[in-house]
């Protein structure tokens, strides 16, 4: 079982585990199957912070994607390049926090689904192990539009159930192989680290593995094909947000009505 | 090569249409109306998109009729059983694909409260295009100088922190544009049910094989998350230090104008607000309860004086009203405001 950290977007910079990848991590663990997590970085020399958090908190492996191209890729090319390397991880069911993503998008699951011909899902609150089984032939490969045209079969893939929380409703699925899960947040206050994280070093768990770390050369993908002309999510600009502070309901509304 | 592409856009906008009891949303035609506006000026045609089970004469009628009265040029409409259920990528994305490769699109829009979060970032994976969750439009007239970029029509998304902003312009990024929209006022009707023409798409996929996978609906889990989802005001109680929420929120509740919803922060699924888009929430007390947020999203606190060590930052308030102490903050005070918040909203 995979976690993408930070919902699959390059990071520059070191974060700390979102509260959502925390959650995914848990439920991935739960399950009682091993659990690789992954991280995309796009300027060397960023700190491990988020990746050796989960590490911390009993991830079995922690692979870090960091490859200067990836700055300049859209969603398309880091959910291809992501994909790529969770499909040489042979990992089965990629979970990620549903708002983990530093830019609020969350846009890279999808196109990991997409190239993997993978079954897309967010909102999960619950996940229950079925244990492994072995795979249908192809699966993914005739739906619509897939990508990759789906991933090699497996010997055996684990196998879970779903419970989804969302406005419409609370939905039971499974069983499920081969699918890219959002979990849904569990209302901790955004940014804010745990007690855990305040209390212990990142390093100190005793036989922790390490850290590895993957170049696109690696997964023989030419950077040329992740690095774009321009941003597809559009143009960055900066943008101001001022506290205001007002005494009475009155100008409250004055405020609102502008 | 670039003008080439330019020119090859199609100027038309799909939006998704959610519905309830068949007929469609709040949010849903507040994005058609915003849809139609930005048409005028993009030269654009509007199709709606309907997903539903079979529809008889009467049912299509009901759910037509408010969708062109809010402008659609054209209704869409793909019938099949499976779209009786939750809207899931796996069982409705082929009906928004078969809409994309009837009509190809330069933006496709989804209402807020509804199925965007789950439908939109696999259709703009399949599409190609980028996804804008939670967006306004930037529109700039004729007479006006635009910002940077050729388009009359563009996107903006904030971050949740508002430290920063995208701008997308559909003409610059020459591929569809997938966006989720807010719940925002609905403007005056615009079109006219008779103008309306629907279109019933027969050439959807068959359903991905996937025959094993059991979806089962638990609707009794919490039973006011349509009203909270639908409304373009929300108003989120946090606890005092006694556990109890600050205000308690039947008050408020009854005497909430339309479009209004009221509940106690811990008592709402975090998921669930994940997937509210409110024009205006107003918090009554500090909680770690949030909604999704657009660049037109405004949070008002209405909390006893912060000290200098709350990091409102990390609560990302707009506008902070103050009150001396907790005996100050009445229902009667946060009443008021919610009865003039109907004329804004």
């Amino acid at each position: 079982m995979g976690v993408c950290l930070h919902a699959g977007a390059v990071v520059r910079s070191a974060l700390p585990l979102h509260p959502s990848d925390r959650r995914a991590l848990a439920l991935s663990l739960a399950t009682g199957a091993e659990v690789v997590v992954v991280e995309a970085v796009g300027r060397r020399g960023s700190a491990p912070t988020a990746i050796s958090a989960a590490l911390d908190a009993g991830a079995g492996q922690a692979w870090r994607l960091v490859d200067t191209a990836l700055q300049r890729a859209d969603a398309q090319a880091t959910g291809f390049a992501l994909a790529s390397a969770l499909d040489r991880l042979e990992v089965d069911l990629i979970l990620f926090g549903d708002d983990a993503d530093p830019d609020g998008i969350g846009d890279v699951p999808a196109c990991i689904a997409h190239q993997m011909g993978a079954l897309y899902v967010t909102g999960a609150t619950g996940l229950k192990s079925r244990g492994t089984t072995t795979p249908a032939a192809g699966l993914g490969a005739d739906f619509p539009g897939a990508g990759a045209g789906g991933r090699a079969s497996r010997a055996a893939e684990t196998c879970v159930d779903l419970t989804i929380e969302t406005n419409l409703g609370v939905h039971r699925l499974g069983p499920l192989t081969n699918a890219v899960v959002g979990v849904a947040p569990d209302g901790a206050w955004p940014g804010v680290p745990t007690r855990e994280e305040h209390e212990r070093p990142s390093h100190e768990r005793p036989g922790r593995p390490p850290v590895q770390v993957i170049s696109l050369d690696d997964l023989s993908i030419d950077p040329a094909r992740v690095r774009r002309r321009q941003d597809g999510r559009g143009v960055i600009e900066p943008s101001s947000r001022v506290l205001v502070t007002l005494q009475s309901a009155l100008a409250v509304i004055g405020l609102l009505r502008r | 090569m670039g003008s080439f592409l330019k020119r090859s856009v199609l100027p038309n906008i799909l939006v998704y249409v959610d519905f309830r009891g068949g007929r469609p949303t709040t949010p849903a035609l507040f994005a058609i109306s915003e849809a139609r506006r930005v048409s005028r000026m993009a030269g654009a045609s509007l199709y709606a998109v309907a997903l539903t089970s079979p529809l008889s004469a009467e049912e299509l009628e009901a759910l037509a009729r408010p969708i062109g009265e809010a402008g659609a040029d054209k209704l869409l409409l793909c019938e099949a059983n499976d779209f009786a259920g939750p809207p899931l990528d796996f069982t409705h994305g082929r009906g928004l694909d078969a809409a994309a490769a009837r009509v190809p699109p330069m933006m496709v829009l989804f209402p807020a409260g509804g199925a965007g979060d789950t439908l939109g970032p696999s259709l703009a994976a399949r599409l190609g295009g980028p996804f804008a969750p939670w967006c306004d439009f930037l529109t700039t007239d004729a007479e006006t100088t635009g910002p940077e970029g050729s388009g009359r029509v563009q996107l903006i998304h904030c971050r949740q922190d508002g430290r920063s902003r995208r701008r997308l312009d559909p003409l610059e990024i020459e591929r569809p544009i997938v966006a989720t929209l807010f719940a925002g006022r609905r403007s005056a009707p615009v079109g006219s049910a008779r103008d309306l023409e629907t279109e019933v798409l027969s050439s959807i996929a068959p359903i991905r094989p996937l025959t094993s996978v059991q979806l089962q609906t638990d609707r009794q889990t919490w039973d006011r998350r349509e009203i909270l989802s639908l409304a373009s005001v929300l108003v989120l109680i946090g606890n005092g230090d006694d556990g109890l929420p600050l205000i308690p929120p039947e008050i408020l509740r009854a005497g909430a104008p339309p479009g209004v919803a009221v509940e106690c922060a811990a008592d709402v699924p975090a998921a669930v607000l994940g997937g509210c888009c409110p024009e205006i929430v107003l918090k009554i007390g500090r909680s770690p309860a949030r909604t999704a947020r657009a660049p037109r999203t405004r949070v008002v606190l209405a909390a006893v004086a912060p000290t200098p060590a709350d990091d409102l930052a990390t609560e990302e308030v707009d506008v902070l009203w103050p009150f001396r102490s907790r005996e100050d903050l009445t229902a009667t005070a946060v009443a008021t405001l919610l009865a003039q918040i109907g004329e804004v909203s």
